[in-house]
């Protein structure tokens, strides 16, 4: 007789949520922790503890801000302390679509249908998570949240417990301190510069 | 910047700086047909458009493909069910 191989934490509502948000919530972890060890850990432990306070969520509320929430308290409480940061972007503003302005200028070709595919077919994902990396802890939480999940600003600052008006400047901002930290990258792995091929066309 | 032939109630200066929340669909419906009427008239302004929000798209896709550990689901219901039995 086959068996299911997934346990049961015998309570099948909490569960069914739990299991629709749980990947969402591994990058979002994976993305504040910079680590896959501590990212599942912190999973773990979020879980834990909203199947503990499961009866205080309300039903047919958002449990992925719910959780996320539990998630982020349980990441400043007990993981932040851990990193090291060793270089972070400059915070002097670099301005309005810094990338669409340095593309431009560099004379990179531009796809109709998928605008900045030049310069992101050049970075990948752990380019990406290093541009992440750089940003100061106040925008890269909202960042992490605002790239990594289907949430609006409400949302997110619910989330964050934070006024609205602070997620909506914290993304503008970091927006811009990533996309400057982006070029920085592709430049300093020579991804873009001199010689690269499609520029100063 | 305004150029002729652009609506004068909305400036590319003003549209600009609205555009991150524009994308966000964080502004009202009236603001929504506003910023859209100047798009589409204004080519330079529909340009940056199209590349932001293609810069947003493209960073969302690369950070979904961070990889999900095998099992993830399975250890984590696993390590609720023996510590945190119902």
């Amino acid at each position: 007789m086959a068996t299911d191989p997934t346990p049961s934490t015998g309570n099948p509502d909490f569960e069914s949520l739990l299991v629709s948000v749980l990947d969402d919530a591994y990058r979002t972890a994976h993305y504040l922790t910079g680590t896959r060890e501590d990212a599942e850990e912190l999973v773990q432990d979020a879980a834990l503890l909203a199947q503990r306070g499961f009866s205080r969520f309300e039903a047919n509320t958002n449990f992925r801000a719910w959780f996320l929430t539990i998630l982020r308290n349980r990441f400043i409480s007990n993981y932040r302390r851990r990193q090291r940061r060793i270089e972070t972007v400059s915070i002097d503003d670099p301005g309005e679509h810094y990338l669409y302005h340095k593309s431009r200028d560099a004379g990179f070709p531009t796809d109709p249908e998928d605008a900045a595919r030049y310069l992101f077919d050049r970075l990948d994902s752990d380019r990406v998570a290093e541009a992440f990396d750089r940003l100061p802890d106040e925008y890269r939480e909202v960042c992490t949240l605002y790239f990594t999940q289907d949430l609006s600003y409400q949302d997110i600052a619910n989330v964050l417990d934070i006024p609205v008006g602070t997620v909506r400047s914290r993304i503008h901002r970091g927006r811009r301190l990533l996309q400057h930290a982006l070029w920085d990258i592709a430049e300093d792995y020579g991804l873009v510069g001199a010689g690269t091929d499609g520029e100063k066309r | 910047m305004t150029s002729p032939g652009r609506p004068i109630d909305l400036s590319c200066a003003e549209a600009l700086a609205r555009l991150d929340d524009y994308l966000d669909r964080e502004v009202d419906h009236r603001a929504i047909e506003t910023i859209e009427q100047h798009l589409g008239c204004c080519g330079p302004c529909a340009e940056e458009y199209r590349y932001e929000e293609s810069v947003v798209r493209s960073i969302r896709r690369k950070l979904a493909e961070v990889e999900i550990p095998d099992d993830l689901r399975r250890r984590v219901l696993d390590k609720l069910r023996r510590i945190d039995p119902a």
